[in-house]
């Protein structure tokens, strides 16, 4: 008897991967494969999306969320299984497939683009049409986006100790020191997660430096990390958050072992470890899951990040999810074309978990929550715009080496000539 | 004629994995070869470098060797680290549990408990050893273990700090790889004749001097073996500095396995990583030499 099982089972197991496969061979249209980084509230906002896309249009999708999307869709592309749409978060990474060849061109000027030009244009503006754009080519459609430019901040402890918001930077130092002298710890920085600091550094440079360069640091490598420019934002840097052990929650150590998402609820639960919290506006989404208690924009706010040299203002350093497509097909089109529209826009904007703020310019402010909407608002009407700066370098520079050499500036602030020299070493052999 | 069919049949035997190992190890080991004298990135690199990519990993790659400042650091020391610590600790414990358990009441109580951390996958291990190593004292057990017993301790985040990093991760990996020294070393313990031992203790042997005297050198073949594997795992060790730390904080706990992977994977430099994966081969290779010829002069012996 015993025998006879240990012989069926291989036969059993090849019936049953036969059946499987031939039931998807039966499967009539085709279901758009989508890769994306987002779980949680964030996939279940864009599920809605695609709910309404399947209801709308009667074409099935299959979502993977994946918090290494990155790895996984080069090991994919690599082996002639992409999926059918990927969302990507750097220009710098759409710029790279589109080279290779691995894209479909979104929009070539041609009436039989999957996103003809009438249509991108009645719903973007220029600056987000230019941000997908590689070579004079349409590849990348800008999702959903985000302002890096928000500071957070806690209005009733700011009004506690009688402050205002801080306008300039160094207005920001003095609210610093105004909290030390009411004992409080002013900032928390969630600096396990390396980005936070590059986003820090990318706002005080542009607010120094102005677009272009900034844009000849990231971008081209003319501008190395050793410049001088360079050297005066780190410092500058250095300064809002030195004494570690006075200005940081946790001090050293415990800014170290902070993720950016633990970061927040420093600020935010009942015994907080500090006042402030630097980081994008997509923070919102957390502050709602973690504290639902909390009243947004009653409990936490934002101010815009402080200028440095007045002739730049508050330029906005944002980010944003770019849609791409990796094969072509009716149903590829139709789902990227929904993407593209007002009704999606406006589904994933108003959605009840995981909303987002979207640059489509169709959408209707008011669909927006009272933080989203000043996000939204901020995004639409920034005079300088630019992508953050770590998504637009390669990704050894801008997804690895800038966040060890920021870290090592935290650390150790006095060596920060150290990190640098690093942080060229590594551009040096990625460009 | 007949001998003939027999060579034939042998071949053929042995055609399938002969055609896996080409594809899979022989043909990949050439391509890395081949890739790490190219720069740029994306995996098909075109940029012929030649030895551009290894002279860059020894002098000007901080994260992978730091001789700038005492004392020296980056992913090359780390490993030696892994290699000493590691290689001691599992050796170490588990000699000694095989031989202080053996014959004790509870004898497969223990060596069970040691045993188990080999039988989950060395991933969920890590990411147990993650949490028990949190630095908020009411998730990490060994924070709050040591709350509880010294008075006035404030939480370490022992996996934060570059100090303690390196330790915490190779502690972890001597938990988990001690049962397979623990067991091989407690079998080749139980097969020493008894008849010695006893002659020994007839003679007035003090147990530890049977034990440092006699015991020990019949041990001798497998403790080189158990140090052999534990020395090439040092070497190849990625997945608990992946789970755990990701090479941080800011790369202090990176090994060379882990450069190869992230400098291939994160950062999209494909010729740069595979140099840093030949540059692993380098002290692998005569290792796993020496482990092949020492279990084939085994059974020859046999």
């Amino acid at each position: 008897m015993r025998r006879l099982v240990i012989f069926l089972m291989p036969l059993l197991v090849t019936v049953f991967i036969l059946a499987t496969g031939s039931q998807q061979a039966a499967a009539q249209s085709k279901t758009v494969s989508i890769l994306a980084t987002w779980g949680g509230d964030e996939e279940a906002g864009f599920r809605q999306v695609l709910d309404a896309f399947t209801k709308e249009s009667g074409v099935a999708y299959s979502y993977e969320g994946n918090r290494d999307s990155t790895v996984v869709l080069k090991t994919r592309v690599a082996a002639n299984n992409a999926p059918d749409i990927a969302f990507l978060p750097r220009p710098g990474e759409v710029a790279a497939y589109a080279r290779e060849g691995s894209l479909i061109p979104l929009n070539q000027g041609q009436s039989d683009d999957i996103l003809p030009t009438s249509l991108l244009n009645a719903n973007y503006g220029k600056a987000w049409i230019d941000l997908g754009t590689v070579d004079g080519k349409f590849y990348g459609l800008t999702a959903k986006a985000n302002s890096k430019s928000t500071f957070w901040y806690k209005p009733a402890s700011l009004k506690a100790i009688g402050a205002k918001v801080p306008d300039t930077w160094n207005q920001l130092l003095g609210l610093e020191d105004t909290y030390i002298l009411a004992g409080k710890t002013p900032l928390s920085i969630g600096a396990q997660d390396g980005w936070t600091l590059t986003d820090w550094f990318e706002n005080i440079y542009v607010r120094m430096v102005g677009p272009d360069t900034y844009m000849k640091l990231h971008v081209t490598h003319e501008v190395k990390w050793t410049d001088p420019t360079v050297v005066a934002a780190i410092q500058k840097f250095i300064q809002v958050f030195t004494p570690q052990d006075k200005k940081l929650a946790g001090g050293v150590e415990g800014t170290l072992s902070t993720g950016f998402i633990d970061g927040f609820n420093l600020i935010l639960r009942p015994k907080p470890a500090a006042e402030m919290y630097y980081e994008g506006g997509f923070m919102s989404s957390f502050a709602q899951q973690n504290f639902p208690k909390l009243v947004p924009g009653k409990d936490y706010d934002f101010f815009e990040f402080p200028s440095i040299d007045l002739q730049y203002g508050k330029p906005v350093v944002g980010g944003g999810d770019l849609a791409v497509a990796f094969s072509q097909g009716p149903e590829v089109t139709k789902l990227m074309r929904w993407l593209a529209g007002k009704q999606a826009n406006t589904i994933w904007a108003s959605a009840k978990k995981g909303s987002v703020v979207s640059p489509n310019k169709l959408v209707s402010l008011s669909v927006y929550p009272v933080l989203k909407a000043k996000e939204a608002k901020q995004l639409t009407q920034a005079s300088i715009f630019v992508f953050d700066g770590s998504d637009l370098a390669p990704s050894a520079v801008g997804g690895d080496a800038e966040f060890t050499a920021l870290q090592r500036i935290i650390k150790d602030p006095d060596n920060f000539m150290d990190a640098l020299n690093f942080l060229e070493d590594v551009a040096a052999r990625s460009y | 004629m007949k001998e003939r069919g027999a060579q034939l049949r042998a071949w053929l035997f042995v055609l399938p994995a002969l055609v896996l190992v080409a594809a899979y190890l022989v043909y990949p080991t050439v391509q890395t070869f081949r890739t790490s004298l190219f720069g740029g990135t994306g995996f098909n690199p075109t940029r012929f470098v030649g030895l551009r990519n290894f002279i860059q990993l020894i002098t000007h790659d901080s994260l992978f060797l730091n001789v700038v400042h005492w004392p020296p650091s980056g992913a090359l020391v780390n490993n030696i680290l892994w290699l000493i610590l590691f290689s001691g600790g599992t050796l170490l414990f588990g000699l000694l549990i095989a031989v202080l358990a053996h014959g004790v009441r509870l004898e497969s109580v223990v060596k069970s408990a040691v045993f188990l951390p080999m039988v989950i996958s060395a991933t969920a291990a890590a990411v147990i050893a993650r949490f028990l190593y949190s630095p908020d004292a009411s998730i990490g057990i060994l924070n709050a273990g040591l709350k509880a017993l010294i008075p006035g301790f404030t939480p370490v985040s022992w996996l934060g700090r570059s100090e303690l990093v390196n330790y915490a991760l190779i502690a972890t990996g001597v938990w988990i790889w001690t049962g397979l020294s623990m067991t091989v070393l407690s079998a080749a313990y139980k097969s020493i004749d008894t008849q010695i031992l006893e002659a020994a203790r007839v003679d007035g042997a003090s147990p530890w001097k049977t034990f440092w005297r006699i015991s020990l050198p019949i041990l001798a073949q497998p403790i080189s073996f158990v140090a052999l594997t534990m020395i090439i795992n040092s070497l190849k060790m990625i997945d608990l500095v992946l789970v755990m730390t990701a090479g941080g904080p800011a790369g202090t706990s990176r090994v060379i396995g882990f450069s190869f992977y992230w400098e291939v994977f994160n950062n999209n430099l494909v010729g740069y990583g595979s140099a840093v994966a030949i540059l692993m081969l380098v002290p692998l290779a005569p290792l796993m030499v020496v482990q092949v010829r020492r279990i084939r002069r085994q059974e020859s012996g046999k």
